[in-house]
């Protein structure tokens, strides 16, 4: 119980400390947790079809360009407002997700895996090659705010800490109701949900299109923050790969777990970058690595009281080393 | 009588192996039947078919009025076709609450329930098994006869009318057997038509009201299981022909 109270009161703190940061941090550091709050919406979406559903998707960036491109196509294109394209590219994204989940979703493991990184690199160059519409690879720059910097980066700030509430709060709703269990009776053994009556087609279909609504959504956001986005930068595989790291060290298949990752790897990458410049990569790989060896169930699996020798001396033995 | 399921010509052909060929029969409400044969005989393979999971080559199954040959696994268990898995399949990183719990939340009336109602559903089945005690467990972290109710609760969380029981009794003690056994007879009463899948004979002999018997794919037999003790061809396929001769040769001299 003691625990439970533990939890509570540095989950508020934490609350608190992010509610009122734009008022005493510094425009670096404001910026710095946009980006954070971004990307933890998108491994939150990434661990509810990976973690919770066990379909590893290697292609869910796809996503967050298509969000990007959609908002920024109807608002330079078609004059529509920030919210219009920004909605318009969640839902755009979840019906994508499916059109093509309901093909792509018979596939298991690897070649799940393999078709979803197919996927997102054939999106990227369709919008590559639809100059006509997309600008091609010189990307798209999008209308700058006018106003004072300072206002327009808490707006943003903001904007992503509701997302990222709003993802949560959908997963922790998910988590203990009829849904979230026939996703986890879909990782755990898809033959035994089956006989169970779980339609396993339709339910891995939900779970990739809410994740690709909620990771569109990030992705709209995020065109209209940075006002510039080109088919390298939002469809980058390198996105993806974050995702799944994020989940992995905060714990996949849980609810909060995905986003303590977040928090954790953008901080630890933040001050690597700025002091191994050079071996940046190497560092995070070697850090990747790691995780897995020592401790495969994230942090969330060390919160639960399970750091012991006897614990490591198990992960490292059932990875051969 | 009524015929609760009705399988006609029932083919499966893995390649070019018939692993069933031309299966005809049918189980009556309220009735346990017990399903034997060698191992490798078909007797999974016969459940898997049924329940969907691999399509017949051939023939036509019916479940009351119904045709379900080209159903599909989940709509099979939302009619009310419960199964066990012989290698148990626990939903891993759950508790064996919650395992049960997706059986209330699916399965014949799991749609209709809410967490609430479903949750109620699972104390009633949990208490029932008698799993009641580890019912915060991880599934990792039960013994395997308490995975093995684990598999019975699920599929009773299903509510099912019909239930395919895949060797629940194998790897059990004595008494735990005994356990089971009496657990299977009460469900029966309650109205559960059971088909049991099991080695072990006592248990098949001591609580089936029919028996049928399968070898290399095909039907060899059914009946009581006096007659079926006492079936020369079960004997055979059981013992092998050497044994069967010999058995015959004692009995003349």
């Amino acid at each position: 119980m003691m625990i439970r109270h533990w939890k509570w009161i540095i989950l508020g703190i934490a609350l608190i400390f992010l509610i009122t940061a734009p008022f005493f941090l510094s425009g670096y550091w404001v910026r710095l947790l946009t980006s954070i709050f971004m990307f933890a919406v998108m491994a939150e979406s990434w661990n509810i079809l990976a973690g919770f559903c066990g379909y590893p998707s290697f292609g869910n960036v796809v996503f967050f360009g298509l969000g990007a491109y959609t908002t920024c196509i109807l608002m330079v294109k078609l004059h529509q407002s920030f919210w219009v394209g920004a909605i318009a590219g969640a839902i755009l994204c979840a019906i994508y997700a499916i059109v093509l989940g309901l093909p792509i979703l018979r596939l298991k493991g690897h070649y799940f895996a393999v078709a979803t990184l197919g996927l997102s690199e054939a999106t990227k160059e369709l919008v590559t090659n639809l100059d006509k519409i997309t600008n091609g690879s010189e990307g798209i720059s999008l209308p700058i705010i006018p106003g004072d910097v300072k206002v327009i980066y808490a707006a943003f700030y903001y904007g992503m800490f509701g997302i990222m509430i709003v993802t949560i709060l959908f997963t922790y709703w998910m988590s203990k109701r009829r849904l979230g269990y026939a996703f986890q009776a879909i990782r755990a053994d898809e033959e035994a949900a089956l006989v169970t009556g779980i339609n396993t087609t339709w339910y891995k279909t939900i779970a990739w299109s809410v994740s690709a609504f909620f990771t569109g959504l990030a992705g709209g956001v995020y065109a209209y923050w940075t006002a510039f986005i080109n088919p390298e930068g939002v469809f980058d595989v390198a996105i993806t790969v974050k995702m799944l790291i994020m989940t992995f060290l905060g714990g996949p298949g849980t609810v909060i777990g995905p986003i303590i990752g977040a928090f954790i790897f953008e901080f630890l990458s933040e001050v690597v970058w700025s002091t191994f410049v050079n071996i940046h990569a190497a560092f995070l790989g070697v850090l990747i690595v790691l995780v897995v060896i020592f401790m495969p169930g994230g942090f969330m699996k060390l919160m639960k009281g399970k750091l012991s020798l006897s614990y490591l001396l198990a992960n490292i033995r059932e990875n051969r080393i | 009588m009524e015929i609760l399921l009705k399988g006609e010509n029932i083919s499966k052909y893995f390649g070019g192996l018939a692993a069933l060929s031309d299966l005809t029969f049918q189980i009556e409400r309220g009735e346990i039947v017990g399903l034997i044969g060698p191992n490798g005989a078909g007797k999974t393979t016969l459940v898997n078919v049924i329940t969907a999971l691999y399509p017949a080559s051939k023939g036509k199954i019916r479940f009351r009025e119904e045709d379900i040959t080209h159903a599909k696994p989940y709509q099979i268990g939302r009619m009310g076709i419960a199964r066990t898995f012989q290698i148990v399949k626990p939903f891993s990183r759950m508790t064996v609450k919650e395992n049960v719990l997706i059986g209330a939340l699916f399965g014949k009336s799991g749609m209709k329930r809410t967490t609430q109602e479903a949750l109620k559903k699972v104390e009633e089945v949990m208490e029932f098994v008698g799993l009641d005690e580890k019912k915060d467990f991880p599934v990792e972290e039960t013994t395997i006869p308490d995975r093995k109710r684990l598999e019975l609760a699920k599929a009773l969380a299903m509510e099912p009318d019909l239930l395919f029981l895949d060797e629940v009794m194998a790897g059990l003690r004595p008494k735990e057997m005994e356990d089971v056994m009496s657990l299977i007879k009460e469900l029966n009463r309650n109205g559960i038509t059971i088909l049991l899948i099991e080695h072990v004979m006592r248990a098949i002999m001591g609580i089936s009201h029919r028996v049928i018997v399968l070898h290399e794919g095909r039907l060899i037999a059914g009946g009581t299981p006096e007659e079926i003790s006492k079936d020369e061809k079960v004997i055979r396929a059981y013992l092998g022909s050497r044994y069967a001769k010999r058995r015959e040769e004692g009995a003349r001299a």
